[in-house]
């Protein structure tokens, strides 16, 4: 874009010298002939010095010029691009922001819900191992418990046994010392006709003292 | 009171029953029947009980449906045993505690003897306690009277 400008600058410049020949060509012919050609021929060598000079000031100028707006344009477009790549920039540092932010979001979410999962994962094991632990010393208490009550309840049996046979025996030995003592306090042993004569005498003994 | 058709054949029947083993048995043959009731009621209740109460109660129930105190009628069975059971629970008991096993006989003497000496019908409640030696203890109506060999025993050794 800044070579067309210049390009057209140079042929703006080179129609306009083309004019000035003209002007000049216009009066060099209304002059008389032979004046004419020598004059001409003069200022036409002067013209040209003079023209290039100006046309060297001139394309200088230009040159300068150019290059004055060139600079400008690169050092605008510079700045524009600088600061498009700039703003880019700042989006992309941005968007790459946002991104690892929304990256450290998922990964502390993930970490959470990971970290979840596996407190999760070891409280389950962990009841299970409690409740395994709680069967076994369970079974284990059952067990003992089992075969401690069961030797209780021999042993029980065995204490019950023994305590009747001595009660019996006992029992046995306070009937005979009472067969005896009765035997002594009405002379005789007793049978079961004697047992059935007491009951009919103590219902009369009972009726007889108005109890029945 | 008026007397009913039925009330001689009751006073029979708890006659019948001397000892508190008697009725105890005798209301469960009762409730045996009750059950039955309602139940085939074309048929004569002595059909019915027939294979779940003892010989003696069946012959009574025949007797009873000879008589015609009760026939098929569920309501008259029912009400006729209904004043059975109460006039077994309304009968006195004594309680007799003795040293041995009564046989059949004895316990016929002492339900004489207590027919004949108080003009009354008891139940007897036989009690078998060895460690009264001999005598009896006799519990009627809320008192005691202690004429076990025993006692006597006891007064002896506190003289």
């Amino acid at each position: 874009m800044d070579i067309q400008f210049f390009i057209t600058i140079l042929i703006g410049f080179g129609i306009l010298v083309i004019i000035l020949f003209g002007i000049d060509i216009y009066q060099l012919t209304k002059k008389s002939k032979e004046e004419k050609g020598v004059m001409s021929l003069k200022f036409s060598e002067t013209f040209l010095i003079e023209l290039e000079k100006i046309i060297n000031q001139e394309v200088k100028k230009t040159i300068s010029n150019t290059s004055e707006k060139i600079n400008d344009k690169i050092a605008q477009s510079f700045e524009k691009q600088a600061t498009s790549l700039f703003e880019k920039a700042e989006e992309k540092l941005f968007s790459h922001s946002e991104e690892i932010k929304n990256q450290s979001l998922k990964f502390n979410n993930a970490c959470s819900s990971a970290e979840q999962l596996v407190i999760k994962q070891a409280e389950k094991v962990t009841e299970q191992l409690a409740q395994s632990l709680d069967q076994k010393i369970d079974q284990v208490y059952q067990a003992a418990t089992k075969s401690i009550s069961q030797k209780i309840d021999q042993t029980e049996k065995n204490i019950d046994n023994y305590k009747k046979e001595k009660l019996n025996e006992i029992d046995q030995k306070i009937f005979q010392m009472i067969e005896d003592v009765a035997k002594k306090t009405i002379g005789k042993s007793i049978d079961l006709s004697l047992h059935e004569e007491l009951v009919i005498q103590a219902l009369e003994k009972a009726k007889k003292e108005n109890f029945l | 009171m008026t007397q009913t058709k039925e009330q001689p054949f009751l006073d029979q029947l708890t006659k019948d029953v001397s000892t508190k083993e008697d009725l105890v048995f005798f209301l469960e043959e009762i409730s045996l029947i009750e059950k039955l009731i309602f139940k085939k009621i074309n048929l004569n209740l002595s059909e019915k009980v027939k294979p779940i109460v003892s010989e003696n109660f069946f012959k009574k129930i025949q007797e009873l449906e000879e008589k015609n105190l009760i026939n098929k009628n569920p309501e008259t069975i029912q009400n006729f045993f209904n004043n059975l059971k109460k006039s077994l629970l309304a009968i006195d008991q004594i309680k007799i505690i003795i040293s041995f096993k009564p046989k059949q006989t004895f316990i016929n003497k002492i339900k004489s003897w207590l027919e004949k000496e108080l003009r009354q019908n008891l139940i007897i409640d036989f009690v078998h306690n060895p460690e009264i030696v001999a005598g009896a203890i006799i519990e009627f109506q809320g008192k005691q009277f202690d004429c076990s060999l025993i006692q006597k025993i006891k007064q002896l050794n506190l003289n």
